[in-house]
């Protein structure tokens, strides 16, 4: 099967900061910053790539007349407020005073909202457990009821107990499970970057 | 006063905004959807903007677009970058084998670092780690030991669900099983977490904006 | 106008609410009348202490990068802690460079330097290293060169003439959130730059995930759970001779108002496994 370009080139750059990491050569160190350099650059450009088709799609919508129309307009009145704040003439980008009056005022209290019902969601999602789910799901709870124990704010004596109970689940226990996870995740990991670099799952 | 807003008018203007905000998207709890709807897209807009704003004004301006066009003899190299660039940012138009070759880069370079960060950085050093210290106390040894016994069975619980001998698929069960136990605890950590911000935000209206707690 | 999408049923809100006017309540009951009864930090842990000691065993002067990337939404849970550290630094005539990797991360940046400018740090202790893109690619890229060129006060000069990368640092000290977090510099740097001392302070939920970087000693401090930053804030700010605070009172989530939303998640936790174990008994035979 032959490998088109952009196949090539994907095991080219793999390949190449690979080498980099592994072996010290100025000329392989050059080009490896050099394709270092691009990804930063594409990043970057994929980001307002991003942007600009979740713009369009939003103002198509608009134009067409489908959706939540209010919610097109609230979102792109945000994108446009927050662009014009960091990027008109003589802006600072993001240290600029508008830049940062609307995420201290909006952007953040916003998110810290969304991620704080998180905990009203857990709760739920709790609850609703209790027709759900096989005997993993009792194991699950039960282990998070246990930690959640530990956690108990409570001053005294009791307290410096659950503390040091706390301290020895986390290391012991819990981290024990976490380095198997974190051992599992870097072979899958690392066998699924290897098969994106051969690219042995592509249709060309 | 979470000390993003000063504590000149300008900024407790800036808290009550921030507070409204907070309550309008606790609303929700209420069954304020569509006001939860609207404040999520409003989020979603803000954000993306942030993000095309740090994009362009810290990466794209000072180090692509500013070089070549005040030293383009300098900065030869940029070039092909500044077309890969290009290629993207005009992904919508382009046809897909155009937009597929600054795709491969990025593609390469996250699986590079991925290998490369997961081989490394992680699993070596896990692996050593997972046994016990020789000269260690009797007690930490056996600790060690019984937590290299419990790491062990959750790396195997990975096969769990692939064709395997018996003896290692019955491994992989009770690593799985105690993979699930682990998940759990780590949940527990979870509900604290959000729990703590679910306290911060209560704190910031109550206390920061009316001045309710001591 | 009418709500479009049906609101919850009035029982379902029940809860949340209840819990919500619960928490507000142990906010506003002075800690005075609770004392001894709850307390947040964990006063024999070695975390907190060991941040702290890692800290005043720094040289005179020294020179420290911070990687700043903690999450929009989880930052308050971290942010005492990152303040008292930063504090903690300023005392210790540190000066220090603040570098983002994720985008949320250099938001928060940008508030914490205007913040810490305002309180009268100047290009003299600090100097804002922007924000690079690319993930791993970027962070690697610092390894190299981590100063722009287009900054020029004392803190960025004396970066350059240290070597400009990041062996030019005495230490770095991450703040982690769950997009962009000590993991990737464990990942990317330590293998490149084995002994760099990289410190790091993250919120709960990321402490089972970076434990283990903590026992290999890839982490040579770890702050990472609600009680070690507690801890290490009241180290900072309680102990006999306190920094300046800068933080405007920032302090960790009030211990009362934890207990009640834990005991509130336990009731629920307890009363979800009662509840599949009586769904589950097999009825009566006939």
């Amino acid at each position: 099967m032959r490998r088109s370009l952009a196949l090539n080139l994907l095991l080219v750059v793999g390949c190449l900061l690979l080498v980099d990491l592994l072996l010290v050569n100025t000329w392989i160190g050059a080009f490896a910053e050099m394709v270092r350099e691009w990804i930063v650059l594409l990043a970057a450009a994929a980001a307002v790539a991003g942007v600009i088709a979740l713009a369009a799609r939003h103002l198509a919508d608009l134009r067409a007349g489908r959706g939540d129309r209010i919610g097109s307009v609230v979102l792109l009145l945000g994108m446009g407020g927050m662009l014009v704040a960091g990027l008109r003439p003589g802006a600072a980008g993001t240290t600029d005073p508008a830049v940062q009056w609307l995420t201290g005022a909006l952007l953040v209290p916003l998110a810290a909202s969304v991620v704080a019902l998180v905990f009203v969601f857990l709760l739920s999602a709790i609850r609703r457990s209790a027709r759900a789910g096989g005997r993993e799901t009792a194991v699950m709870l039960g282990a998070t009821a246990a930690v959640v124990i530990l956690m108990l704010p409570i001053g005294g004596r009791p307290g410096e107990v659950l503390a040091d109970a706390a301290r020895w689940t986390l290391a012991v226990p819990i981290g024990a499970v976490f380095r198997g996870l974190l051992i599992g995740v870097a072979v899958v990991g690392a066998v699924s970057a290897l098969r994106v670099l051969l690219a042995s799952d592509a249709d060309d | 006063m979470n000390g993003l807003l000063g504590p000149d008018p300008a900024g407790t203007a800036t808290t009550a905004v921030a507070a409204l905000a907070t309550i309008g998207t606790w609303a929700y709890l209420v069954g304020a959807r569509r006001l939860f709807a609207v404040l999520q897209l409003l989020l979603a807009g803000l954000a993306t903007g942030y993000l095309a704003v740090v994009a362009v004004h810290e990466v794209l301006l000072p180090r692509l677009v500013v070089p070549l066009a005040e030293r383009p003899l300098d900065h030869l190299l940029l070039v092909p970058g500044g077309v890969l660039v290009a290629f993207l940012l005009a992904s919508r138009w382009l046809p897909s084998r155009a937009v597929a070759l600054p795709a491969a880069v990025l593609v390469g370079g996250t699986a590079a670092f991925a290998f490369g960060g997961a081989v490394l950085g992680t699993l070596l050093p896990q692996l050593a780690a997972a046994f016990p210290i020789p000269g260690s106390a009797p007690l930490d040894q056996a600790t060690a030991v019984a937590g290299a016994v419990v790491t062990g069975l959750v790396a195997l619980s990975f096969v769990h669900g692939l064709p395997a001998e018996r003896r290692l698929a019955r491994v992989a069960l009770v690593g799985r099983w105690l993979l699930v136990a682990g998940i759990g605890g780590w949940l527990g950590f979870l509900v604290v977490s959000r729990l703590a911000l679910v306290v911060d935000r209560i704190d910031f209206v109550l206390g920061s904006w009316l001045g309710l707690v001591p | 106008m009418t709500d479009r999408h049906s609101a919850p049923r009035p029982r379902r809100a029940l809860l949340p609410l209840a819990s919500v006017l619960l928490i507000s309540a142990a906010l506003i009951v002075p800690d005075q009348a609770l004392s001894g009864l709850v307390r947040l930090d964990d006063p024999g842990g070695p975390a907190a202490g060991e941040l702290r000691a890692l800290i005043r065993s720094l040289p005179e002067r020294p020179l420290l990068l911070v990687g700043f990337d903690p999450d929009l939404g989880t930052y308050a849970e971290i942010r005492p802690a990152v303040r008292a550290m930063l504090d903690d630094l300023f005392r210790h005539e540190a000066r220090i460079g603040i570098v983002s990797f994720s985008p949320e991360g250099r938001a928060l940046a940008v508030a914490e330097i205007d913040r810490l400018r305002r309180a009268g740090f100047e290009d003299d202790r600090l100097v804002d290293l922007g924000y690079r893109s690319g993930a791993e690619a970027g962070l690697i890229q610092t390894i190299e060169l981590v100063v722009p060129d287009a900054e020029r006060g004392l803190v960025a000069n004396g970066i350059r003439i240290a070597g400009g990368g990041l062996d030019a640092f005495d230490m770095v000290l991450l703040v982690g959130g769950t997009d962009f977090g000590p993991r990737a510099w464990v990942e990317q740097i330590l293998p490149r730059l084995p002994d760099l001392r990289l410190a790091a302070i993250a919120p709960t939920v990321l402490g089972p995930e970076l434990a283990p970087y903590r026992r290999t000693r890839q982490l040579i401090a770890l702050v990472a759970t609600l009680r070690d930053n507690a801890a290490y804030v009241e180290m900072v700010r309680g102990g006999p001779a306190p920094p300046p605070d800068t933080s405007g009172g920032d302090r960790p989530a009030d211990a009362a108002a934890m207990l009640v939303g834990l005991l509130v998640t336990l009731g629920i936790l307890g009363e979800t496994l009662l509840r599949r174990a009586a769904w589950r008994q097999p009825g009566p035979r006939s």
